[in-house]
């Protein structure tokens, strides 16, 4: 085998550029597959962690977003109506606007997330890497026109740093700041305002209308079990189990992995298609390589060398292309994969979108490039170890 | 006998042409001979060469090597005769260009199956036999037409094979050259090597023992 690589070597380093050529296609390809999927892993990754933030012994009930079925609303009754559930430990309902936000006469449009202020602690500071006070405090009972920032809130998005005591204006009413979070790395959370629910909804005319209720379990209850419970008491409330849903951590994380499966199924079937242009350009050059190289397996041949060494050493030379191709791709892909994150840090800001090029995908672009080698270099392979001796000779 | 071919006929087809290239031709090559085929170019030389070195098969007739018959062997057994039996000398060369003198005539003792490291040894030990022992790292392409047929020639013994065939061995070299290879292959002959030679130089092949004339694929005559 040993020789066959050493022999093999010796054949790509005689025809360097000719063997780079060859493989052009090989690693345009798998520089693709790996850049793409890279994007497509990074993506997944980003959203679990920030699922995985909400603990894993929650469930969120919201309405259903989607074409062809129409979402129901979510009113403060209903979350009243599951607080009574066996194995419910507490229900927290939120409300979201987007709103502008003013402060030192500069105006933002920021995401403005309402809850019941005795419950903001236990609804947003506990769990894995969840939110924690930077300064100040969280909002507690009775506190109306108070807010906590995010940090990218409280620090990036005015001109001057909004600390603890000053005063932000929430479409058009002044409301105090009384604390500001530590900076979570997810810029969508960092960059959000936390709210009383109840003024939110007076200042937005909301009613009793709600955005999603958060629910977590009793410890020691199983999950699926109050999930169940949580559906029935809605369906019965609501007359119907459409236009909403009600998942627990896991489900969501499961449901997102599988829509970021189809997402890296069509990066990758992308880039699959240019390395399979690529696997033509090795077996068109392998096969011109057998004519070209008749001279030399005539010489084999006379040289004692049967039709299996004659074969082997062509099929070594195609997996020895197609790994280098691979190699060289994976470490191109993993370099525009790295761009692709610096570009993404500058201009979508940190932790929006952070692409990865795990080992699984290491591994598997380099398996698929060797496979491609191989499987390409199969037939002029045969061809080569079927020239006889004296026509080969001849040439 | 080292060689003995009866009633060799030999027949292949370029396009629709169907040319004989020998009509039944005997011979029988004793061991430690010193063989000349001669005759005109098209008379069946190189047809017959490679008929006894085992790189091709003939259309009906027996072809033996050191009393093995090759019909009825399989491609691969043919291989293994050539591999152990028979050492090419060509008139191109015919090295491998990228490899170095020293790999290339280790190259047959690769499909034989020697370890790596004696194949390295035993091949400059020939590079030494033929004189190259200073050239062993060069490529094909860095040395004169001599020293390359000399690196050819030490590559035709890597196996130890008992019959040296050679075809045209002096046709692309200078007369000085020349004369070295013959003297070389004379001297493996005097070994104890049965050797054959194709050659179109009259003075070269009159030094035979034991000379063939060819003329359309038949011996014309056999002089000892």
């Amino acid at each position: 085998m040993i020789e066959y690589l050493r022999y093999s070597l010796r054949t790509i380093a005689h025809h360097k550029m000719r063997s780079f050529l060859t493989l052009l296609g090989v690693i345009i390809g798998i520089m693709a597959i790996v850049s793409m999927v890279s994007v497509g892993s990074g993506m997944e990754q980003a959203l679990r962690k920030k699922l995985e933030d909400l603990g894993s012994d929650k469930i969120v009930v919201s309405p259903r977003i989607a074409y062809g079925t129409s979402s129901i609303l979510l009113v403060d009754a209903d979350a009243e109506a599951l607080e009574n559930l066996q194995g419910v430990a507490f229900v927290s309902p939120i409300y979201t606007v987007t709103s502008d936000v003013e402060y030192g006469g500069e105006t933002q449009l920021l995401k403005v997330l309402g809850v019941d202020p005795e419950k903001a602690e236990e609804t947003f500071g506990r769990g894995a890497s969840s939110y924690s006070l930077l300064a100040g405090r969280w909002l507690g009972r009775g506190d109306r026109y108070k807010v906590v920032l995010g940090y990218s809130a409280a620090k990036d998005a005015f001109p001057r740093e909004v600390s603890v005591g000053s005063r932000v204006r929430l479409h058009g009413r002044e409301f105090e700041v009384v604390g500001v979070f530590s900076k979570t790395g997810d810029r969508d959370k960092d960059y959000s305002v936390y709210t009383s629910i109840d003024v939110l909804r007076e200042i937005f005319g909301a009613g009793e209308r709600l955005t999603f209720i958060i629910i977590r379990v009793e410890k020691g209850s199983d999950i699926e079990q109050v999930r169940q419970r949580v559906e029935e008491r809605l369906k019965r409330r609501k007359g119907t189990d459409k236009g909403y849903f009600v998942m627990t951590q896991q489900e969501i994380i499961q449901s997102v992995g599988s829509a970021y499966t189809v997402v890296k199924v069509v990066f990758g079937g992308l880039a699959g298609v240019s390395l399979i242009v690529g696997a033509i350009g090795i077996a068109n050059t392998m096969i011109m390589n057998v004519t070209e190289r008749r001279r030399e397996i005539g010489i084999l041949l006379a040289s004692g060398a049967d039709r299996m060494h004659v074969m082997r050493i062509f099929l070594t030379d195609a997996a020895l292309l197609g790994i280098a191709g691979g190699a060289a791709g994976l470490a191109l892909g993993y370099g525009v994969s790295r761009a692709i994150n610096l570009a993404a840090e500058r201009y979508l800001g940190e932790g929006v979108l952070t692409t990865s090029v795990t080992p699984e995908l290491a591994a598997f672009s380099l398996v698929f490039a060797l496979l491609v080698g191989v499987v390409s270099g199969l037939y002029p392979a045969y061809r080569a170890s079927r020239l006889e001796p004296v026509e080969a000779l001849r040439a | 006998m080292a060689i003995s071919l009866r009633d060799v006929v030999k027949r292949y087809r370029t396009g629709k042409v169907v040319v004989e290239a020998l009509r039944g031709v005997s011979l029988e090559i004793p061991r430690g001979e010193y063989v000349s085929i001669m005759g005109p170019s098209g008379s069946g030389k190189s047809t017959l060469m490679n008929l006894m070195g085992a790189l091709d098969r003939p259309t009906s007739g027996s072809v033996k090597i050191d009393g093995i018959e090759l019909s009825g062997l399989s491609d691969r057994e043919l291989a293994v005769v050539r591999r152990r039996k028979v050492g090419f000398v060509f008139q191109q060369f015919n090295l491998i260009s990228k490899l170095t003198a020293l790999e290339n005539v280790a190259l047959p003792m690769w499909f034989s199956g020697v370890s790596r490291s004696r194949r390295m040894r035993r091949a400059r030990e020939l590079l030494e036999l033929v004189g190259l022992g200073h050239r062993v790292h060069h490529k094909p392409s860095e040395m004169s037409g001599g020293e390359q047929q000399r690196v050819a020639i030490a590559r035709a013994l890597a196996n130890e094979p008992e019959i040296i065939l050679a075809d045209e061995p002096t046709g692309n070299l200078d007369t000085s050259s020349g004369m070295e290879v013959v003297r070389l292959l004379e001297e493996l002959n005097a070994q104890g090597k049965t050797l054959v030679v194709v050659t179109h130089d009259t003075q070269f092949g009159r030094r035979a023992r034991m000379r063939v004339k060819m003329r359309d694929g038949q011996v014309l005559e056999v002089e000892r």
